[in-house]
């Protein structure tokens, strides 16, 4: 597990698939010899927060559950919200470009453009599941947490809910299984003519994606769920 | 195969040492082998296999705490030394002992690791043709419900063969199945436009 003594460029060194996180918390290269903790300090980020996501994400089988949920809710929206913007920015547009690159190297091979349709079907879930979390989730329990602050219960009924965030977060099954299965596809079944070199690039890219979905949906299920039923149950007694 | 190995102990010498020894043995673990002080630093992941090498005590503490998961997961325990008197508890699968040698300790893990669907492991995975069949319809777009109809079996026959094809090929959604049926060859395409089916 990492520490806030240790450096950031030794934990970088030791995995880099954390600076995408780096990122999301504003932390750019170029740290020289700070400790996590004394980057942290320089950049206005909550030290022990950071250091759960980082060893989170670096451990697939370590999640501290009772740690994470002391954390208050805007931070770990604040969070999630970062992470949908990478995706936005980056993995949903690179993956597509390198499918597309796969694609071009091997003319002749009408079968690969079934990969893209799967694709593009995958991509439109995950946009609408994205979407709807950025649009309506994130923003209700926000302001559940403004109620909350506030003192409850709530009696006054204008301000009841129309739904509780277990109708909000439906399951995550159905975009992390495609993912799962185009690889599968890819690895397993697809014998086409195409530069070995592009595929096995975007099969890189599919598995730090799958990573890090996974580690963004555990968030959502295992912390924010269950924070805002907390939160729900105190204000809306009945 | 997607096995994951806990060592869950609280004393540092046997977790560190079990893992030393297991991670040095032909069992080719990796990254599958992790070590934990605290059950509730753990998270069970939906769909995996487990295998649990700790203390009674723990593993209850972590059965509890994981009750949900539990349900879903597909796991054995494997008594690993505990602090009080040696006491084999009978709902573990194998047990290891403080003076087991290297090679004990890797035949109990391999024993186990051995007992995850052993038929499976070693048979080919293809479809059979009933199988082949239900992949057709579904990859057209049935439902269960109609699959049934048309093959005169009961859904839960058809459910039972889909469980049995997403386990063979490794893909669960329905646009993959097409694909997967597209490529080779089990649903004829000259015949249907690839818009309507993926
Ligand atoms: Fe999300
Ligand atoms: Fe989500």
């Amino acid at each position: 597990m990492y520490n806030l003594s240790q450096k950031l460029a030794d934990i970088i060194h030791h995995d880099h698939q954390l600076l995408p996180i780096l990122n999301r918390f504003g932390i750019r290269l170029g740290f020289g010899d700070q400790s996590v903790g004394e980057a942290c300090k320089t950049h206005s980020i909550n030290a022990e927060f950071f250091i759960e996501i980082l060893n989170t994400y670096h451990d697939p089988d370590y999640f501290p559950r009772d740690r994470f949920l002391d954390f208050p809710l805007p931070l770990i929206v604040d969070y999630l919200k970062k992470t949908h913007q990478y995706y936005y920015a980056f993995y949903i547009p690179e993956i597509e470009k390198q499918l597309n690159e796969l694609i071009a190297s091997a003319p002749g091979e009408n079968i690969l453009s079934l990969l893209t349709r799967f694709y593009l079907k995958f991509k439109q879930e995950l946009h609408e599941h994205l979407h709807y979390e950025d649009q309506f989730t994130f923003p209700y329990v926000l302001n559940l947490q403004k109620l909350y602050e506030l003192g409850g219960p709530i009696t006054n009924p204008e301000l009841l809910p129309a739904k509780s965030i277990i109708e909000f977060e439906e399951t995550h099954s159905d975009v992390d299984s495609k993912l799962l299965d185009l690889k599968n596809i890819i690895i397993k079944y697809l014998q086409a003519d195409y530069n070995d070199n592009k595929c096995n690039i975007l099969l890189t890219t599919l598995y730090n994606f799958e990573d890090d979905l996974r580690d963004h949906s555990r968030i959502e299920d295992k912390i924010m769920v269950p924070k805002v039923l907390q939160i729900e149950k105190l204000l809306f007694p009945s | 195969m997607n096995i994951r190995i806990l060592i869950i102990h609280q004393s540092a010498i046997i977790a560190e040492g079990l893992q030393r020894l297991l991670q040095n043995s032909s069992l080719q673990l990796h990254d599958h082998l992790r070590m934990f002080a605290d059950p509730a630093d753990i998270t069970i992941h939906n769909g995996s296999n487990y295998i649990f090498i700790t203390t009674p005590a723990l593993f209850q503490n972590l059965y509890n705490l994981h009750l949900i998961n539990f349900a879903e997961a597909n796991y054995r325990f494997i008594e690993c030394i505990s602090e009080t008197a040696i006491e084999r508890d009978n709902s573990c699968f194998e047990a290891i002992y403080l003076n087991d040698t290297q090679n004990q300790v890797i035949e109990k893990v391999r024993n186990t690791i051995n007992s995850f669907n052993p038929e499976k492991n070693n048979a080919i995975s293809s479809l059979t043709e009933r199988e082949t069949e239900v992949l057709k319809l579904v990859s057209l777009g049935n439902a269960s419900k109609e699959i049934a109809d048309k093959l005169n079996i009961s859904t839960h026959t058809v459910i039972t063969h889909r469980k049995n094809i997403t386990e063979k090929l490794g893909i669960k959604s329905i646009s993959g199945l097409t694909v997967y049926a597209i490529l080779n060859k089990i649903i004829d395409t000259d015949e249907l436009s690839i818009d309507d089916l993926i």
